[in-house]
Formats: structure tokens, sequence, C-alpha cells
């Protein structure tokens, strides 16, 4: 598994392991959904950007068909930024959720924005055929 | 594929079909004259598919195909791996089934399924994080069991 993947997975990790409990505190408390702090939307947004989106961002860097004969993994860089990108998005979001630093959360989505872009100009060339049997091997490297 | 890994995988497909059977009918019901206090499954919806099905599928595919834990003991713990498996199951039907009882009929009953359910979730979550942390790794050799 490669660096960027691992990086993104276990950051998935800690988003799954921080998104749940506060899913848990608005299903079990009624009272929650009232609270100064906006739970609801730091739920969506840390389980389903955080854990969600960037758990398959992770799985594609690793899984998808590789380039070059199936020696490279492409545009390495897009990659990392759209990590980063990703990642910045996601804290500047939850900041503007809980009101510290104005702007947060539109700094936040355009950082989003230009991580799924640069998921997608990585990701587009490696949605292809096999071409040959070294890129037919499973993932594990 | 192991059969801890089936059954996340056909428990994913069931919600899949039941999350999108309680869509259609939250879309029919304005049409079809059914209660508008329908409209309290809506959360029930999001969670089939988010938890039961995305969520599901994730940890069965990663709990089979994620590198190696060891020789020995390739996919981590399976004793976790099924106890992550029950808590997320049973505190997603607990919630499918507290959580149109709590808009109905709101209670100390239906409060409490719903409080079991969330800690019964967060424990699967948790349970996951534990039991993949270490098998998210390089290419490196799979680590040898202590003692082994």
């Amino acid at each position: 598994m490669p660096p960027a993947s691992r990086w993104s997975l276990r950051s998935a990790l800690l988003y799954l392991a921080l998104g749940l409990p506060l899913g848990g505190v608005l299903l079990a408390w009624r009272g929650a959904r009232s609270m100064a702090v906006p739970l609801l939307p730091l739920h969506v947004e840390i389980v389903l950007v955080g854990w969600l989106t960037q758990l398959t961002f992770a799985v594609a860097y690793w899984i998808l068909p590789r380039l070059a004969r199936g020696t490279s993994r492409g545009k390495e860089h897009a990659a990392w930024f759209s990590l980063v990108a990703l990642n910045a998005g996601i804290l500047l979001t939850v900041a503007g959720d809980l009101g510290i630093g104005q702007g947060g959360v539109a700094v936040g989505g355009a950082l989003q924005f230009a991580s799924a872009l640069a998921f997608v100009l990585h990701a587009w060339p490696r949605i292809k055929p096999f071409s040959s049997p070294r890129n037919d091997e499973p993932p594990g490297r | 594929m192991p059969r801890l890994v089936r059954w996340y995988l056909k428990s994913a497909l069931l919600y899949l079909l039941a999350g999108f059977a309680l869509q259609a009918l939250l879309a029919a019901a304005p049409l079809g004259g059914l209660s508008p206090r329908l409209g309290a499954l809506w959360p029930t919806y999001i969670h089939l598919i988010a938890v039961g099905w995305t969520t599901q599928l994730i940890f069965g595919v990663a709990f089979w195909m994620f590198p190696r834990f060891s020789r020995e003991s390739p996919r981590g713990s399976h004793l976790l791996g099924w106890f992550t498996y029950i808590t997320l199951n049973a505190g997603l039907l607990l919630r499918v089934a507290g959580e149109p009882w709590r808009a109905w009929h709101p209670g100390t009953l239906a409060d409490s399924m719903l409080f079991v359910s969330a800690v019964l979730q967060v424990l699967a979550g948790w349970g996951f994080v534990l039991n993949v942390w270490k098998r998210v790794r390089g290419p490196s050799r799979p680590r040898a069991v202590k003692g082994a």
C-alpha cells in the first residue's frame, strides 16, 4: 500500500472514530440539535467527507490499474495535493462550523473542491482496461 | 472469502434493498395519501444507506483485502471482527426500530433504545479502527506474531 493511501486511510479511520460519537450524541440526546455547537453539520462533514470520501480516494489510489505497464500510479503529486487539500478543507470547515475563523466554511469548501478536482485528474487516466498481466495483480504493494 | 466477510457483504446488500425500499416508500407517501408522519423515517433511510450499506461494505472488504496483519493471523482478530459486525448491526437495527417509535410515541423506552443504539454503533466503529489500524501499511513483510 503506497504512502499516500496509508496517510489517507489512517486519517479516514480517525475521522470515523471521531464522527461516530458525534452521531451518537445526536441520536441519543434529543436536545443535541439545538445546542450552540452545530453537531449535525460537524457529524455530516466528518463522516461523509472525512471518512467515506477520504477512504474512497485512498483505496482508489491504491488499487486502480497502474500506468506505464504497471509501474506507475500516474500523477502522484495530484494525489498528494488531493490528500492535503481535502484534510485542510475538512479542518477549516469544522473550524468554521465551530465559529473559529471567519469564512472557514467557504475556504474549506473551496479546498475540498480543489481536492476533488485533483483526485479526478489523477484517477481519470487510471480508469482503463488491464493492458498487461502485470497490471492484473491484486492489491497489496 | 472468510465467513465474517460474507456476513458483512450479504448484510450490506440487504440494507441496500431495505434503504431503497424505504426511499421509494417515502417518495410515494405524498402521492399515495400515506401519513406525513412517515417523514420521521428520513434519517433512518440515510443511515440504512450510509451505515448499513456503505460503511458495512467497507468494513467487510477492508477486513477481507487489507494487507495481512501477520502470517499466523492474516486478518487480525476475528473475535474483534465479529464484535464489530454484531454491534454495528444490533445498533443499526435498534435505530431502525427506535427512531420512528420515538417520533410517534416519545418516551423512555424509545429514548433508551436509541441510547443503546448509539453506544453500539460507536463501539463498532472503534472496534473496526482498532482491528484494521495495523493493517494499513506498506509492502513490507507481514509482521510476525510475538513469541512465534
